[in-house]
C-alpha cells in the first residue's frame, strides 16, 4: 500500500515539473542581448523588408515575414536577431546571434505553447552551433528530430536560417 | 455446446453489426487525427453556425477598444484587432492606441505594434527593444510624441530610432476606452468566433467521444469493450471450425 503510494506521488510530483515547464519565458530578450555582447549590447539597427526580399525569403526557406521593419543588433564583430515563428498554434521567440557566417548561439527565449517545450535545452539548441548555409540556402548540417516536438524543431531551424540569411543580406547590403 | 456456440455466433453478429458504424466513424477520425500536421487539420477552422453554438464559442470578457482618428483597437477575449485585422491572439490587456501621421501604435502586454493605415505591419516592439515592463497607459504630449506610463515611470519615446527617456510625471492626451460601434463588434465577434475551432478539435471530440459529453466517452469505452469481444468471439469461432 505505501508502495502504491510513493509511486503515486512520484508520478504526479514528475507530471506537474514538466507541465509546469511547458510555457513561459526562458530568456528575457534584454538578457539574451546582454549575454550575447559581454554585457554591452550596441544599439539596435533597422533592416526594411522590401516586397522583394519578402517573397525570396517565403520561396527559399518557406518563412512568412508580417512586417516591414525588422530589428538587429551589430557590434562588427557579430550580430543577434531575435524572430518568431510559430510551432503549432503560437509564437515562439527565439534570439541568435551570428559569427562569421555560422550560428554561435540560439537560445529559445518564450515559449507559449503548451506542447514542443523540449527545443529549450541545450542537447537540441547545441546543434545549430556553428551551423551555416549552403547554396541552397539549407543549412549544412541535420538537426535531430524531438519526438513530439516536431513542429518546434521545424520552426526553430526556420529561424536559424532565416538569422543566417539576413546575417548574408545585410552584409551584402 | 452446439447451443453455446451458436449462441455466441448470435451476438457475434449483433454486435458486429451494432459496433460497425461507430468503428467506421472512429477509424475515419482516428486516421484524420493521425495526419493532422499534414492535412494542416489544426488551421482549418469551423464556420458551421449551430457547431460553434454548440462548443460556446465566445469571448468570456466584454470587449475593449479604442478609438483614435476613426481607427480602432479592440480586444475580443485574448485577440487584439486593427480595425478589422487581427494582430495578436495572446493577448492579456489591450492598452491603447496612439495615431502619428497615418501609423498607428498599439500598446499591450510589453509590446508595441506599428501598423498603417492600411493595416501593413510596420513591427512588433517587445522588451528587446526597450519597451517597459507593465505599461498602464499610452498617449502623445502637444508635441504629437508617444508617452507611455508604465509600472515604474513615464517614457517619452522614439519608436524609430528607439530612444526611450525615462521621467518622473509627463503631460500627456491618454488613449482612453470607448464603446465599440455595433457593426464593428458583430464583425470582430464573427472573426473570433470563425477562428476558435479547429476540424482537428472536433475530429478529436468525436474520436474520444467527447462531442457528447462525459456520457460520449463511456459509449466510446464501451465500443471498445465491444471490438474487444468481436476479437475474441471471432478468433474462438474461428478456432472451433478447425
Amino acid at each position: 500500500m505505501l508502495k502504491v503510494l510513493v509511486i503515486t506521488i512520484l508520478c504526479n510530483l514528475i507530471f506537474l515539473s514538466t507541465h509546469s515547464q511547458a510555457k513561459g519565458v526562458y530568456l528575457e530578450p534584454k538578457e539574451f542581448l546582454e549575454q550575447a555582447f559581454a554585457e554591452n549590447p550596441p544599439n539596435s539597427k533597422k533592416l526594411w523588408i522590401s516586397k522583394e526580399l519578402k517573397a525570396q525569403i517565403k520561396s527559399m526557406l518557406g518563412y512568412d515575414i508580417h512586417v516591414v521593419r525588422l530589428r538587429y543588433w551589430d557590434n562588427g564583430e557579430k550580430t543577434a536577431w531575435i524572430l518568431e515563428e510559430i510551432g503549432r498554434d503560437k509564437p515562439i521567440t527565439t534570439g541568435v546571434v551570428v559569427k562569421d557566417e555560422k550560428i554561435e548561439q540560439l537560445n529559445v527565449l518564450i515559449f507559449r505553447e503548451s506542447r514542443g517545450w523540449e527545443v529549450k535545452y541545450p542537447f537540441f539548441t547545441d546543434q545549430f552551433k556553428q551551423a551555416n548555409l549552403t547554396k541552397k540556402n539549407q543549412l549544412d548540417r541535420n538537426i535531430d528530430n524531438i519526438s513530439g516536438a516536431t513542429l518546434s524543431v521545424n520552426a526553430l531551424t526556420k529561424v536559424a536560417k532565416l538569422a543566417l540569411f539576413l546575417n548574408t543580406h545585410i552584409k551584402i547590403d | 455446446m452446439k447451443n453455446y456456440i451458436l449462441l455466441i455466433q448470435r451476438w457475434h453478429k449483433k454486435f458486429g453489426i451494432f459496433a460497425a458504424l461507430f468503428v467506421i466513424c472512429i477509424v475515419i477520425s482516428g486516421i484524420a487525427i493521425n495526419h493532422s500536421e499534414e492535412l494542416e487539420l489544426n488551421k482549418k477552422f469551423i464556420k458551421t453556425e449551430w457547431l460553434l453554438d454548440f462548443y460556446q464559442i465566445n469571448p468570456v470578457s466584454e470587449p475593449v477598444a479604442y478609438n483614435v482618428d476613426g481607427s480602432w483597437a479592440t480586444q475580443v477575449g485574448k485577440r487584439v484587432y486593427f480595425n478589422n485585422i487581427e494582430i495578436s491572439n495572446n493577448v492579456e490587456k489591450l492598452v491603447g492606441i496612439i495615431s502619428n501621421n497615418e501609423i498607428y501604435t498599439i500598446a499591450y502586454d510589453g509590446q508595441l505594434t506599428i501598423i498603417t493605415k492600411d493595416g501593413e505591419l510596420i513591427e512588433h516592439l517587445t522588451g528587446a527593444a526597450g519597451v517597459p515592463a507593465g505599461m498602464r497607459e499610452i498617449g502623445q504630449d502637444e508635441n504629437g510624441d508617444i508617452v507611455i506610463k508604465a509600472a515604474h515611470g513615464y517614457y517619452h519615446v522614439d519608436t524609430n530610432e528607439l530612444e526611450w527617456k525615462e521621467y518622473e510625471y509627463l503631460e500627456a492626451i491618454w488613449s482612453v476606452a470607448s464603446a465599440i460601434p455595433t457593426e464593428l463588434y458583430d464583425n470582430l465577434l464573427q472573426q473570433y468566433r470563425g477562428s476558435g475551432l479547429t476540424i482537428e478539435r472536433l475530429l478529436i471530440d468525436i474520436h474520444s467521444g467527447r462531442f457528447v459529453g462525459s456520457w460520449g466517452v463511456y459509449f466510446v469505452d464501451l465500443i471498445a469493450i465491444l471490438m474487444l469481444f468481436l476479437s475474441c468471439t471471432g478468433v474462438w469461432m474461428w478456432w472451433q471450425r478447425l
